[in-house]
């Protein structure tokens, strides 16, 4: 079952957070998981030892533009039908995918760990920022004098307006729209085109629990234009979406991860998908590997 | 000078090393990316080779909301569907993200506003590729992206429209008449004249083909409204009515009046664009070419091809 994973996302989407809680997930075996560690093994672990250290001590992920682009190899087995492989999942600054928006250039190498996927794991915070709203919309929201308004929006309408003019630069290009374009670049040259499976993890999934939606609902309310692809691109792209929570809890909540330090470290971990809700992270990645009957 | 082992020994002044020194090595690493601004067209004549797609001319003066219109359609499907329609590609995001990014808040500004085109651009193409909501059936729009001077040029010298290669590939042609300028009474005949101008040599070149749609499409209606812009509204509609005599029995004219930015508090977004998408995406019709009877056939070449055909 060796397989090569592509994982792909803007900086702070939660790669290496997902990558943390995977290893402790499948190495602590506190909960059940379709796929589980088959060998401790491996040339280097100290990335994988280090990145889920930080994620069990609730202190910051360090990113992966710090330590540096690293491919982390897994050895997995399929608990159902115990057939054993190594999944290497190359684990990229999100500062590179920025690149390849902005400067039109991607390496090399990502372009060949493309052409030979065995499935795209595709990261996107749910904690969005209204990056495409117009100044029409922006100056409706503005309330007349005889009507109350929350705090929240009256300090968003202000922080809007005191910004300076400012000049175009690709770096401004809304989030929904850089994800299009990462997603179009893969179904045209110097890409190898064809039909892919691709995950859709949507993290920091906890911050949406108010707006009582699916991921899949998620999705088309906070970045249409994403969805809207997905969608009318059956022919390049079969795709899930899942809602992910890594960390569990927010680092800034000493309250909370006291309450959170009380559970299991697997216990943290929420994962919802099509096919209900629970801590099992390898759920996207047994439908990434499944074949079409 | 070369040393024993075949290197080259030479002074080597730090100073004078520029930053390049490690860019070929750079480059091995990095691969170059198709550019996503507005089509060359060349690169949309590559397109057209590659995949059927419906072109649009924008045409008109300068100011007169050519690319607003434009920008304001994809804007829309920012928002979710428009139209009937999903997005489904696009190979000029960042063309559009540039003729967009004015009218944002992340620009800073206080009210909206579109980035002039400059002649200097020359004729370009936005691609926008559209799924129908019911049957996800595609069909690929390049629309024309080009200065309103040019335009304003061809009104002095009408044989320049004969070069406008946008023309001749229409199957629509918008003709953008200014709503700002059809509302202020000094200015009104002046704007019915550019685009009566511009009609006349489009029309006179020859170069437009029998099934093209004209589309004679105002833009900021919203300041066409209330009670003192009825005479303005009456003249707008004569003018109309006048172009679609002036053109008849030659070509289909049909008319839109379009809000892309209307800035009031709760005004309905981009009013009047669904419409006008809508009958970019209509189905083309057949060239008149393919319509051509079928010459005698008189020699046994002439036969085999017919026998070829058949089978």
């Amino acid at each position: 079952m060796n397989t090569n994973f592509v994982i792909m996302g803007l900086p702070a989407s939660g790669k290496t957070t997902f990558l943390a809680a995977l290893w402790h997930l499948v190495e602590a075996d506190e909960t059940e998981c379709r796929l589980q560690l088959d060998a401790y093994d491996g040339d280097d672990l100290s990335y994988l030892t280090l990145i889920a250290e930080a994620w069990r001590t609730f202190q910051p992920v360090p990113r992966t533009s710090q330590v540096g682009d690293k491919n982390v190899t897994i050895q997995l087995r399929n608990r159902e039908t115990q057939i054993s492989g190594s999944v290497l999942f190359p684990d990229l600054a999100g500062e590179t995918f920025d690149r390849q928006v902005e400067e039109r250039q991607c390496r090399h190498e990502f372009i060949e760990d493309v052409a030979s996927d065995g499935g795209i794991l595709f990261f996107i915070n749910a904690d969005v920022k209204e990056d495409a709203l117009s100044i029409i919309e922006l100056n409706s929201r503005i309330p007349s004098d005889n009507t109350v308004v929350c705090p929240e929006s009256v300090e968003q309408i202000e922080n809007s307006s005191s910004v300076a003019l400012r000049e175009w630069e690709p770096k401004l290009i809304p989030s929904q729209v850089k994800i299009v374009q990462l997603l179009s670049d893969l179904i045209r040259p110097p890409f190898t085109t064809r039909n892919r499976r691709l995950a859709l993890m949507i993290s920091a999934w906890d911050l949406t629990r108010s707006m009582d939606l699916t991921p899949s609902q998620w999705l088309a309310v906070n970045m249409p234009l994403v969805e809207q692809f997905l969608k009318t691109n059956g022919e390049y792209f079969k795709y899930h979406v899942y809602g992910v929570s890594a960390q569990g809890v927010s680092l800034d909540d000493d309250a909370a991860i006291d309450e959170a330090a009380k559970l299991s470290p697997s216990r943290r971990i929420q994962i919802v998908g099509p096919s209900g809700e629970g801590h099992d992270l390898t759920e996207p990645l047994i439908w990434l590997m499944s074949v079409d009957k | 000078m070369i040393d024993e082992q075949g290197e080259v020994d030479a002074d080597v002044d730090v100073f004078e090393q520029s930053d390049t020194t490690n860019i070929p090595a750079q480059n091995l690493q990095w691969a170059a990316l198709p550019s996503s601004e507005t089509l060359t067209v060349e690169e949309a004549d590559q397109f057209l080779r590659w995949r059927d797609a419906t072109v649009v001319a924008i045409v008109g003066e300068r100011n007169g909301g050519k690319t607003t219109l434009i920008a304001e359609i994809y804007s829309r499907f920012l928002h979710g569907s428009f139209a009937d329609n999903l997005f489904c590609h696009s190979l000029s995001l960042r063309g559009f993200e540039k003729k967009c990014f004015q009218s944002r808040a992340e620009s800073g500004a206080l009210h909206p506003d579109t980035p002039r085109t400059s002649a200097q651009e020359g004729l370009s193409f936005f691609h926008l590729a559209l799924s129908n909501a019911s049957d996800l059936k595609r069909q690929d729009l390049l629309i024309s992206e080009r200065a309103g001077e040019v335009y304003r040029e061809i009104r002095d010298k009408p044989q320049r429209a004969t070069g406008m290669i946008e023309i001749r590939k229409a199957s629509s042609i918008v003709l953008i008449i200014d709503g700002e300028r059809v509302a202020a009474p000094r200015k009104r005949h002046e704007v019915f004249a550019s685009v009566r101008n511009i009609i006349r040599a489009l029309v006179d070149t020859g170069n437009i083909s029998a099934q093209t749609q004209i589309q004679l499409v105002t833009t900021k209606c919203d300041l066409l409204e209330g009670e003192s812009m009825i005479d303005a509204c009456e003249a707008l509609s004569g003018f109309e009515q006048s172009i679609i005599a002036l053109i008849a029995g030659q070509f289909e004219v049909v008319t839109f009046r379009t809000s892309a930015r209307d800035p009031r508090p709760s005004s309905e977004p981009a009013r009047g664009l669904a419409p006008l998408l809508q009958s970019w995406l209509r189905p083309k019709p057949l060239a008149k070419s393919q319509y051509h009877k079928m010459p005698e056939l008189t020699s046994e070449f002439d036969r085999l091809a017919l026998r070829k055909i058949i089978q």
